[in-house]
């Protein structure tokens, strides 16, 4: 049935529809919000789709989501550039900034070995964290891939391409979230935790070293 | 409407929507499943449990005649296989299991000997020492094969039912199904060139199970041999090359 508002408004809803999460009714509702707020905003909107789909782009270096190149982490003369932290993807990169905790540089594959998708390593950007190791000064590389089975798969894969090269290979800790209490842990996560425990340095608490 | 508990492994996982999951399942007692996990990918999933590729859980399904997924209520993981997880060549192993099971499972078609195959597989892979995955691995596509009734006849002629002489040339038929001995080559100008060791193998690796399968060593080529006969043999059962097959080759 054709649109009671007419062909703009159809491909407008058609285009939210797109998106991940959004499903018919919420796009023709996102559609309704652009058709009633002021041509301005609507524009604003419209501008900020084109410059970002103009202005952004891979980080040479990194891989990570930058307008300028290298991106400004990679720039960052007061990061310590000896840590490399691997993630998936430049959401998980987001996700380990707003933690404050890490000073270290990043590297980002652009996925995960998958192979019930077909989806291997050459896929991925894992020649360039290969040759930034190979390039030297890189201490350590934490492999913060996600703790699930394809993201566990790439961090052994990358350890055995990285332990190769000679550098310090680590990987993000798994098990009880903090704040949680055993009782109610899974028999998987508190296998994790036993695995995963770690000596309590005298004076210090567990993970207060900061790279 | 009905709630089902069964034990199952999970063998697909898609994102539905920013807290939720389709789960493809091998269900021990209702065949493949096709169900929704609602709020499995929040941080705090519901009932504790993250839904992961290749686990073993406990699973109760909400199913209802009108729907074509089913809810998964409750999901307690027996087993996430750790050892699997920490080597390449046991998780490509795992992955090819994955696929073939997936490729023969049906929607709620019941099939106890392709499920007690796949769990046999993976207690294997997770258990078993490095040295014996590329048994385990054969040993599991027998036994998978046999369930899903597309076992190749392994020891005579496809053709002729005879015994082959033991010098004989022989080959092996996908199109027919099996071991072509050197009168019936004519039967099928496509077959391969076969080692009638290897298919005595793989046949006999039907029958060790557990511990003494983990003992069972492999010359490599014919693990090699094997191989190459059973992915021609899959290619043209399941008309498609298996995605995974080439990590089996090349570590990823």
């Amino acid at each position: 049935m054709a649109d009671v508002y007419g062909d703009s408004f159809t491909r407008l809803k058609e285009e939210f529809a797109k998106m991940p999460g959004i499903g018919t009714k919420s796009a023709e509702r996102l559609a309704y919000h652009v058709l009633q707020s002021s041509p301005e905003d609507a524009m604003k909107l419209a501008y900020a789709i084109r410059d970002v789909k103009k202005n952004a782009r891979a980080c040479s270096t990194c891989h990570n989501v930058t307008e300028t190149d290298p991106c400004a982490i990679c720039s960052d003369t007061g990061r310590d550039r000896t840590v490399i932290c691997v993630v998936e993807q430049p959401r998980d990169l987001f996700s380990i900034e707003r933690t404050g905790e890490y000073r270290g540089l990043y590297h980002v594959l652009q996925g995960r070995i998958a192979p019930l998708e077909g989806v291997d390593s050459s896929q991925l950007t894992v020649d360039g964290l290969i040759n930034r190791v190979r390039g030297g000064g890189v201490a350590e590389v934490i492999l913060a891939t996600n703790p699930d089975l394809e993201g566990d798969g790439t961090a052994v894969f990358l350890a055995e391409r990285l332990e190769a090269v000679g550098v310090r290979v680590t990987r993000i800790a798994k098990g009880i979230p903090t704040g949680s209490q055993i009782e109610f842990a899974t028999h998987t996560i508190l296998r994790d935790a036993l695995r995963g425990r770690q000596r309590l340095p005298s004076g210090a608490a567990p993970g207060a070293s900061r790279a | 409407m009905s709630l089902e508990k069964t034990e199952a492994v999970v063998l697909r996982l898609f994102e539905f929507s920013e807290t939720s999951l389709v789960v493809h399942l091998l269900t021990r007692d209702l065949g493949r499943v096709h169900a929704i996990a609602k709020g499995a990918r929040r941080a705090k999933p519901r009932g504790g449990e993250y839904l992961d590729l290749l686990v073993r859980a406990e699973v109760v399904l909400l199913r209802r005649s009108t729907a074509a997924l089913a809810t998964i209520t409750d999901f307690a993981v027996r087993e996430n296989y750790p050892t699997i997880r920490s080597s390449t060549q046991r998780l490509n192993a795992a992955y090819f299991l994955d696929e073939l099971v997936h490729e023969v499972s049906r929607e709620n078609e019941p099939n106890e000997l392709l499920y007690a195959a796949a769990i046999e597989g993976l207690e294997g892979l997770e258990h078993g020492p490095a040295e014996s995955i590329a048994a385990t691995l054969l040993a599991f596509e027998a036994r998978f094969l046999a369930a899903a009734g597309y076992l190749p006849e392994l020891r005579r002629c496809v053709r002729c039912r005879r015994d082959p002489a033991p010098a004989e040339r022989i080959g092996f038929s996908s199109r027919l199904g099996g071991l072509l001995c050197s009168r019936c080559f004519a039967e099928d100008p496509g077959f391969q060139a076969a080692d009638r060791g290897a298919l005595i193998t793989l046949s006999s690796l039907l029958s060790i199970h557990g511990e003494a399968l983990g003992r069972v060593r492999l010359p490599a080529r014919t693990v090699a041999e094997l191989r190459r006969l059973l992915d021609g043999y899959y290619e043209f059962v399941f008309e498609r090359r298996l995605r995974t097959a080439r990590f089996l080759r090349n570590d990823a």
